[in-house]
């Protein structure tokens, strides 16, 4: 009995693969071609997409800069703060609460801070800066501090009249290390302090419109007696017991205010991250117009599509095939836009987003000015490649996949 | 070669149910030039679409080459009619953003076959057809005529053994006329098997012919 064997693969076989591989490359070939053949049509799907991405890049970059910046200080964040509360707004916080606050169980150390914000007026513009002070004695924020310096030194236990300063003030006063800083609010505060340090740009929406000097410079600048202060910086011995702590402090103390870390964080995670939604609400109907303008794109040629795909099917074309051109087609094209449109947000993100800083930033009005920040990540773009992308061959391989389906004469009529 | 039994192909217009063929037979021996004649909506030219697997027979069975076709999957049947089949339409069904030599080699394409293989390859038949100027022209600057012989150029493009026309010498001139019977007549020559469809039997072809079936409501008169 002569049993009959699969043909082995041989030159025959490799030579077929090679076809194979040598007709899909014709068909990619023939998709480029046709982009630059049809261009208008190109252009048509090519411009609104980049808008789109690029409205969606920078958007996405900057809030992912918002976020980070957020999450970088997270670390640097006390577990607790407690404010004090005066006729049910915030006032001060006396330092009998802050001995008793370090007699609750796992609080590991109470920080008393003073600070204040600066109303001003500089070169005609208003401006405010936040002046905070810190117990220099005691490691200062857990000695995690929230920013290191780019330019000179931090203050050291016993420092009286010296200043660090964030970016955005030692900007606005055209201060350097060294320098003198005369302030006076327009409130009547006054203070003249000696510049030995300025922060670096690590942490943008916490230290710009920062000036830090010692615990009695700020009370002494506010007018704040010697046993009072703006808030006190709880420790906790371990970062689960922030909770527990909080409660505490709270169920004791009904004139005070208490904040966790992380409700803080969320704050600013949820102000900046509603602009953040604000575009990608935008962001979302623009995607929805270009979808819908491929649609109409695409329902308008259908006739002439059909009767394309017909005639291919009729010289010997797989249904696959034309589906493969014409998502190649669509690929090519979205990877083309996508590409142009990032790089564009990531360029007018850079450029900090001129003519909508204000919003994106919010209090820019009295902030002094300070960049947007960027955050470009692996895991934006490659998102923004696919929201880009999928769709768009998704939606360019339907009406192929239609007319690829029924007789090639039926597909010819249209 | 090719064996029509028993088929039915019924269309839907609108909400009009529209039997184009009725219960047709038809046998069409290896190297046969076969015309298909009879007034418009006979059933001719759906007749030529069953054949060359553009459209799906209602009811009956279909043999080309002695392999039965009629339920072959859609992309079994594409590749029958890369293979076998070389189809010749009444309305040329060019593509207008495409140059003439990039027409007549589309059926080359997804072979594999490289674009300067497909150029020198279909470049030799528009040369046949007397219509290598215009090669690099494209489908919609062409005449009529010209586009009819582009049209053939890509029917016979892969070297089919079955040629399909649909009324091939409606649509040019007298003088290419007799350039396409000539054609068709070197074709059936070389062992083609040539189904034309005409509604009226044109002069050139005549002497070609081995037989002509009469359509008539979606009937053959005489068989």
């Amino acid at each position: 009995m002569v049993k009959e064997l699969t043909p082995r693969r041989g030159v025959a076989g490799i030579d077929k693969e090679m076809k194979d591989i040598a007709g899909h490359i014709n068909l990619w070939l023939m998709a480029s071609q046709n982009l630059r053949r049809h261009r208008g049509k190109s252009l048509a799907i090519l411009i609104p997409l980049v808008l789109v991405m690029a409205t969606a890049s920078f958007m996405m970059f900057t809030r992912g800069g918002f976020v980070k910046d957020a999450e970088i200080a997270k670390g640097f964040l006390p577990d607790v703060t407690v404010q004090g509360i005066e006729a049910g707004r915030v006032g001060k916080i006396s330092l009998t609460i802050k001995k008793r606050i370090e007699e609750i169980p796992h609080v590991k150390m109470v920080i008393p801070r003073v600070w204040g914000y600066l109303p001003l007026k500089i070169r005609g513009v208003d401006t405010a800066f936040t002046l905070m002070g810190l117990d220099l004695n005691r490691p200062v924020y857990n000695g995690k501090l929230p920013w290191t310096i780019e330019r000179g030194a931090f203050l050291v236990p016993g420092d009286r009249r010296k200043a660090v300063l964030g970016q955005g003030v030692a900007l606005s006063f055209n201060a350097g290390v060294g320098d003198r800083l005369q302030i006076e609010d327009t409130l009547g505060n006054k203070g003249e302090f000696e510049v030995v340090g300025i922060f670096n740009n690590t942490v943008q929406i916490y230290s710009t419109d920062l000036i830090l000097v010692s615990l009695p410079d700020a009370g002494e600048f506010f007018g704040y007696p010697k046993d009072e202060f703006s808030d006190l910086l709880v420790y906790a011995d371990s970062p689960e017991n922030a909770d527990l702590i909080a409660r505490e402090i709270a169920g004791r103390f009904r004139n005070t205010r208490v904040l966790t870390g992380r409700a803080l964080t969320d704050l600013v995670k949820e102000a900046f991250g509603r602009r953040g939604g604000t575009f990608q609400a935008m962001w979302l109907i623009l995607l929805e117009t270009v979808l819908l303008l491929v649609w109409a794109q695409s329902a308008h040629l259908s006739v002439d599509v059909s009767r394309e795909i017909g005639i291919l099917k009729a010289v010997g074309w797989q249904t696959g095939e034309i589906i493969e051109m014409r998502m190649m087609e669509s690929l090519i094209l979205g990877l083309g836009g996508t590409s142009i449109g990032i790089l564009a947000g990531f360029l007018y993100a850079l450029l900090g987003t001129p003519g909508i800083s204000g919003y994106c930033l919010g209090c820019a009005s009295i902030y002094p000015k300070f960049p947007v920040p960027v955050n470009c990540d692996f895991q934006s773009i490659v998102l923004l490649f696919i929201l880009g992308v999928l769709p768009l061959m998704a939606i360019s391989a339907i009406p192929a996949w239609l007319a690829g389906v029924v007789d090639p004469d039926e597909a010819i009529r249209g | 070669m090719i064996r029509v039994e028993k088929a039915t192909k019924n269309y839907q217009s609108g909400k009009v149910k529209v039997r184009a063929l009725d219960n047709v037979s038809l046998e069409v021996k290896k190297g046969e030039f076969v015309v298909l004649s009879g007034p418009s909506g006979s059933g001719k030219s759906t007749m030529l679409n069953v054949v060359g697997c553009l459209t799906r027979i209602t009811e009956g069975r279909l043999w080309l080459a002695d392999q039965e076709v009629s339920h072959f999957p859609d992309h079994f049947l594409a590749a029958v009619r890369r293979e076998k089949i070389g189809f010749i339409f009444q309305q040329f069904n060019l593509l207008s953003g495409y140059s003439t030599w990039e027409n007549v080699s589309f059926p080359l394409l997804p072979l594999g076959i490289s674009e300067k293989e497909r150029r020198i390859r279909a470049m030799k038949l528009l040369e046949e057809l007397n219509l290598e100027t215009r090669a690099d022209f494209m489908a919609n600057e062409l005449s009529g005529g010209e586009q009819q012989r582009a049209a053939i150029a890509r029917a016979l493009i892969n070297d089919p053994g079955i040629i399909l026309a649909d009324e091939p010498l409606s649509n040019i001139d007298m003088g290419h006329i007799r350039m396409v019977s000539d054609l068709l007549g070197e074709l059936k020559k070389r062992g083609k098997t040539i189904l034309v469809s005409s509604h009226e039997l044109q002069t050139p072809m005549a002497s070609l012919l081995d037989r002509t079936v009469y359509f008539d409501s979606g009937k053959i008169l005489v068989p």
